[in-house]
């Protein structure tokens, strides 16, 4: 196994510096570059022009420009944003990452909680009515357009039914006198969900170790609810609570979009490996000896088709630091994905390229972690 | 006890009267440091908030745009004093900043003389360079606590009146320690563009309150603010006056201040404060216009037609239009034959029926404009140009007759002649053959694809069909704009024809920059390589002009020679529409030249509606 993560590692290093070229001289190859809009301001005198050149770094040639980024890049330096200047790279990500990463994370946890659950059930009903309308319903969204679906939203829950803010990820006049900024609160809401993930994951953990069915519940049960109380204490005793409510009712129209949006995929995998697990022997011997419906449906059929689920859910965790450009652009969720959108328009390429850098390593390292878990969770693979 | 209870109760009772107003930004700004801002990080955002907190020493009136006296108390006094002009500037005494210090003329000349400094030594580009331009402008100097005199290198009001007199001043005592500090740094720049600006102390009636990143930005009405009450009159005979009952405070130009008034404001601020609210997206400002939760939408590229009839419908929302400050234009190259002679030129342009593009292709999106400075500025625009444009006025068959004889008289002729019956050309032209004998075998019209401007694609293949029925072979082609921007500037001049578009400032300088010989070089801004010398010579003049009214005269005889000319030929440009509630907010006037958001929406006037 260490041998196997050695040499993966070795890989993502040479991938990373080739991926790093090609999007440098990608980007470095579209037309015109950040400097055009002070090429288009007729009252700069040209040697005020090449001052600013300079400031930006274009009087070097671009291949010089390329070994300069591979150093920093190196020094885990990303540069300096051009049009933020002189914000560094790092600094916008690290201001814009809370936002997307709380956003996306639960959206994804969400939508693949969901898949889950409705593929083992219509693939456990299958050509049943349960089955095709909860698969009709998934493909429609799947396939909709999703600023369409986005909008159709904002319209119905914050316009029409006003149950549910417009837009914006805050409400400007409860953040107005707050003492604290929004990232504050995003930063303790993440340590929040972790903290719970954590919990939920020993508490499994121990669960595993109980004799009975009912013990293992109550582990489970207790840990869970338990974590989760006290988290909501702690956070009225904070005096927090409201500002923690605020961002996650803005959140609930986004979750509600992509989930929509995207939960579809994830029920068609889990479909699709159950149809398969459901025709094996030892299903039919499970259903023989009289085990009930749903723990054969759950403990043995669904276990062994969840590999491939949570495959794709942890490279798409790695995805999630990207953030998406239509959904932070629709709901007004200024995220990593909206800094690609704005970096791209202004061609401001430090900023694009070090996002793109960013993105890339999670999603590299979530394909490490996928192939981990592979070996972790299926006894038949070993590296 | 009972003291904190009354002030409990005040701070209620005032927070619930206080009128704050939100309004939408479809971007955030970038930055609300001034330096960073009026230097390489300028955007339009920023602008909205930051232009209203700094004062000038002129500015301009509202809806006409006279310069007027804004920290000065009177006109400059202009005389010259050995190689250099002196303009010598009284300032008022009744302006305090925000942390009650004086107002006076070290302000003044601290910050145009560090300005200076730093562009010299420091490379301090964007505004500030634009303001303070090293080749005019030498140094200030202070002759008492409230008068300065600014020296400049020769008269210009381009470079004095609406370029140093017009920057933005800053507090000497609260820069100068952090300008010296960032100086003793490896990158002054940076750490000046870094600061902090929370604590700033400042001049306009807004301060910085909060800016919640990605959310909005607030600012609060200063209770202090030493213009609160002054009054603004307009004259319908050009004069103007300012008083100030408070401070006492009285200025009158440009005439007597008599008879019937044009217009006549308040200052504010008469609102407590004011939400900017960040929405990304064109669709949610709207949204949340036709909601209540914002009233008035800051978009520079303004509403589109199906926005506005959207909007009309909605009650208590007001949809306005206003012309726009710029113009949308294609390029000759006069390096290249046969685009160096004027008759080829004067035959494409007479084609071209933009009151048909713009009313009936365009459906009245677009109005059009005929000269290089926009009908809009009206002070600076010269009336008679439209009349000046080769078929002005014509019908299609006449404007096709008119080409037709232009290109004869310049000794053009056809394989194929054109011929034109009624309003149609029944026989297209093929085979052009130029004057000296060479075919013409392609002409390539360069414009922005659907994607970036629908509408110059639509014009540029209008034009393509029009010329190629009486033979001109121009082909359209429809490109990304950076892709016009290399090949005009970068590769350079690589180019027969090209189509783009211009926003402009108030004073019409940007006649000498696009059109004198002495801008013609690579990456500069005379890309048809225009070369006249009558109109180099007035051109200077202009520029060295020292009052308005011998710049006036000058911009209207360069705006006569440029539409005989024809280096551009100057299309159309949109009207800004706007909207904002009526339920929520009252602006003083509506009409102004590029909307409301180029005044940044009046804060100081803007009055809540109930």
């Amino acid at each position: 196994m260490l041998k196997f993560l050695g040499k993966r590692v070795v890989q993502i290093v040479i991938l990373l510096f080739i991926y790093v070229t090609v999007v440098y001289w990608l980007i470095e190859a579209m037309p015109g570059s950040f400097m055009d809009q002070y090429l288009m301001n007729p009252k700069l005198t040209p040697e005020i022009r090449e001052n600013l050149k300079r400031q930006f770094g274009f009087d070097k040639p671009p291949h010089v420009r390329y070994l300069l980024y591979l150093r920093n890049f190196v020094m885990l330096d990303l540069g300096v944003s051009f049009s933020y200047f002189p914000r560094k790279v790092t600094s916008i990500i690290a201001e814009r990452l809370p936002r997307t990463v709380f956003l996306f994370v639960t959206s994804t946890l969400v939508s693949y909680t969901l898949g889950y659950s409705l593929g083992k059930r219509t693939a456990w009903r299958r050509g049943k009515i349960l089955d095709k309308t909860v698969t009709m319903v998934g493909i429609v969204f799947w396939t909709i357009f999703l600023p369409l679906l986005a909008i159709f939203n904002i319209w119905l829950f914050g316009v029409i039914l006003k149950i549910l803010p417009l837009n914006q990820f805050i409400d400007p006049n409860l953040w107005r006198f707050a003492p604290f900024s929004a990232q504050y609160i995003f930063v303790r809401l993440l340590l929040s969900g972790l903290t719970f993930l954590l919990v939920m994951l020993v508490s499994l953990m121990i669960a595993q170790k109980m004799k009975t069915v009912g013990a293992k519940r109550l582990t489970i049960y207790v840990s869970s609810i338990g974590t989760l109380l006290i988290l909501i204490v702690s956070w009225i005793l904070s005096g927090h609570s409201a500002y923690a409510w605020d961002i996650i009712k803005h959140m609930v129209l986004p979750v509600l979009t992509l989930t929509l949006y995207s939960f579809a995929g994830s029920m068609l995998v889990m479909r699709d490996t159950m149809l398969d697990v459901i025709r094996e022997d030892y299903i039919t011997t499970a259903k023989a000896k009289g085990l009930p419906d749903n723990v054969v449906r759950d403990k043995h059929a669904a276990r062994n088709a969840l590999l491939p689920l949570v495959t794709n859910f942890v490279i798409s965790l790695g995805f999630t630091v990207g953030g998406g450009i239509i959904t932070e652009t629709m709901f007004s969720w200024p995220g990593i994905g909206r800094a690609y959108l704005e970096a791209l328009n202004t061609q401001d390429t430090p900023l694009l390229i070090g996002l793109l850098v960013f993105t890339g390593i999670f999603v590299l390292i979530a394909h490490l972690v996928a192939d981990v878990l592979y070996a972790v969770l299926d006894p038949r693979i070993r590296y | 006890m009972r003291k904190l209870l009354v002030l409990a109760s005040i701070l209620v009772v005032l927070s619930v009267f206080a009128v704050t107003i939100n309004w939408a930004f479809l971007q955030e700004p970038k930055t609300l440091n001034p330096w960073n801002h009026y230097g390489p990080n300028a955007t339009v955002w920023n602008s909205y908030i930051l232009d209203p907190r700094y004062g000038s020493l002129y500015g301009y009136s509202d809806v006409r745009f006279d310069w007027i006296p804004s920290l000065a108390s009177d006109l400059p006094k202009i005389e010259q004093e050995g190689n250099l002009w002196a303009y010598t500037v009284p300032l008022r005494k009744d302006v305090f900043w925000s942390d009650g210090t004086q107002f006076t003329a070290d302000d003044v000349v601290w910050t145009m003389n560090i300005v200076l400094k730093l562009i010299k030594e420091y490379g301090l580009g964007g505004n500030w360079a634009s303001m303070i331009d090293p080749d005019y402008f030498v140094k200030a100097e202070k002759i008492d606590d409230f008068t300065v005199k600014v020296y400049f290198t020769q008269p210009s009001l381009a470079k004095a009146n609406f370029g140093a007199l017009m920057m933005p001043i800053l507090q000497k005592k609260f820069w100068e320690p952090k300008v010296e500090e960032a100086l003793k740094t490896g990158a002054p720049l940076q750490t000046l563009y870094n600061y902090d600006i929370e604590d700033e102390p400042i001049i306009g009636a807004f301060a910085f309150k909060r800016w919640e990143k990605g959310a909005f930005v607030e600012v609060a009405a200063r209770p202090d603010y030493f213009d609160k009450g002054s009054v603004l009159t307009l004259y319908k005979n050009g004069a103007v006056q300012i008083s100030n009952p408070k401070t006492g405070f009285e200025w009158s130009g440009y005439g007597e201040p008599a008879g019937e008034k044009e217009l006549e404001l308040v200052t504010g601020p008469y609102v407590d404060g004011i939400i900017y609210r960040m929405y990304l997206n064109r669709a949610a400002a709207i949204t949340a216009l036709i909601n209540g939760d914002v009233s008035f939408v800051f978009n520079p590229l303004g509403l589109v037609r199906g926005e506005a009839d959207q909007l009309a419908r909605v009650q208590n929302v007001k949809v306005i239009s206003n012309t726009t400050n710029g113009f949308r234009y294609f390029a000759f190259n006069l390096r290249r034959y046969p685009m160096s002679i004027k008759e080829f030129r004067k035959a494409i342009a007479a084609l071209i029926d933009r009151e048909f593009l713009c009313n009936r292709v365009l459906g009245g999106q677009a109005f059009p404009q005929y000269g290089v400075v926009p009908v809009g500025n009206a002070f600076w625009a010269n009336p008679k140009v439209a009349e000046l444009s080769p078929g002005y006025g014509k019908s299609m068959g006449e404007r096709y007759q008119l080409a037709i004889d232009l290109l004869k008289q310049a000794g053009f002729k056809w394989v194929v002649e054109p011929k034109v019956e009624g309003n149609a050309v029944v026989r297209q032209g093929r085979g052009l053959i130029a004057p000296n004998g060479q075919r013409i075998e392609q002409i390539e019209m360069l414009a922005p694809g659907t994607g970036y401007d629908p509408m110059r694609a639509t014009m540029a293949l209008y034009i393509e069909r029009w010329a190629n029925e009486i033979g001109i072979p121009i082909k359209a082609n429809l490109v990304d704009f950076n892709y016009i921007v290399q090949r005009v500037w970068d590769e350079p001049f690589n180019f027969d024809i090209y189509m783009l578009g211009w926003s402009l400032g108030y004073y019409p300088d940007h006649i000498a920059d696009f059109f004198h010989s002495k801008r013609a070089g690579v990456g500069d801004f005379n890309t048809p390589g225009y070369n006249n010398p009558e109109f180099d010579k007035l051109a200077d003049e202009f520029l060295a002009a020292a009052d308005i009214e011998t710049a006036r005269k000058l911009a209207f005889k360069l705006q006569e020679i440029l539409a005989e000319d024809l280096p551009y030929v100057v299309l159309f440009d949109s009207p800004i529409i706007e909207a904002y509630r009526t339920d929520q907010i009252i602006f003083p006037y509506e009409q102004t030249l590029s909307g409301l958001q180029y005044v940044s929406g009046v804060p100081t006037l803007v009055k809540a509606a109930q």
